[in-house]
């Protein structure tokens, strides 16, 4: 399903970018696994998530597991909506931005 | 400031991110195994007579539940068979042959079949875990990369 690419300020960000990725290719994914692979702190990374989950974008489920408390996120429906869209949105940007390609050659 | 990225540099770390998930997804033969023998027993099962059929099923289903928490737990992610907009048509096609066997296993059970129906019904669809799972897997792999693209 093609969405209408629109921009949004709170996911571009650096990190929050990653996060939104990875979280759109899976259901949920743990706190942990987030960290490691986009290579952020525990604050870092909670701070982000702070901001998209204040925006609606993601929903954080605490699930103790032997005596330690792990935390899933996952993506809520506006937020795979919005992320297609930006993701969208990139592409075209991108596409205008693009170099254009060579010509047939110089005929001067 | 402008420390944001670039519509190419935003494009590259998503496709970094996404590759990085494709990283875990080496997992142990032996899960598809499980998968398989989960599968065969369910199967297997259903072409027996109560309380067997009853019991081969929650086993089947428990096994299923202890490899959804396996999973989570070394991974750090979950993503259901129906989730992915490509490898979900494995999920499909499986799920028909699963039902289709499942069929044929019911034979003996409610008809006048012969026993070893269910017993090759089960085997087949434990082959056709096996082979699903992996199949699966080789589909959601490649359709992170096109996506990453």
């Amino acid at each position: 399903m093609s969405h209408a690419p629109v921009f949004d300020a709170v996911i571009h960000a650096p990190g929050r970018l990653q996060i939104c990725a990875i979280l759109s290719s899976v259901d949920d994914a743990e706190f942990a696994m987030i960290r490691d692979a986009i290579k952020v702190s525990d604050s870092v990374l909670s701070k982000h998530l702070k901001q998209l989950e204040e925006a609606g974008y993601v929903k954080l489920t605490k699930q103790a597991e032997n005596g330690r408390q792990r935390t899933w996120i996952a993506l809520t429906p506006a937020g795979r909506k919005t992320f297609a869209a930006h993701v969208a949105e990139l592409q075209r940007l991108a596409a205008l931005t693009a170099p254009e390609p060579m010509g047939q050659g110089f005929a001067g | 400031m402008t420390n944001e990225p670039s519509p190419q540099e935003a494009l590259a770390e998503i496709a970094a991110a996404r590759a990085s998930l494709g990283q875990e997804l080496n997992y142990p033969f032996a899960y598809d195994l499980a998968y398989g023998g989960m599968l065969a027993l369910m199967v297997g099962g259903a072409g027996l007579q109560t309380p067997w059929s009853t019991i081969t099923l929650l086993v089947s289903l428990a096994a299923l539940a202890l490899m959804v928490n396996w999973w989570r737990k070394h991974t750090g992610w979950w993503v259901n068979g129906f989730s992915p907009p490509r490898a979900r048509w494995v999920t499909v096609g499986l799920m028909v042959v699963v039902m289709a066997l499942m069929g044929l296993s019911f034979w003996p059970r409610f008809g006048d079949g012969p026993v070893w129906v269910a017993l090759v019904a089960g085997g087949l669809a434990g082959l056709a875990g096996i082979i699903g799972g992996r199949l699966w897997m080789a589909v959601y792999r490649q359709e992170l990369k096109d996506t990453a693209r």
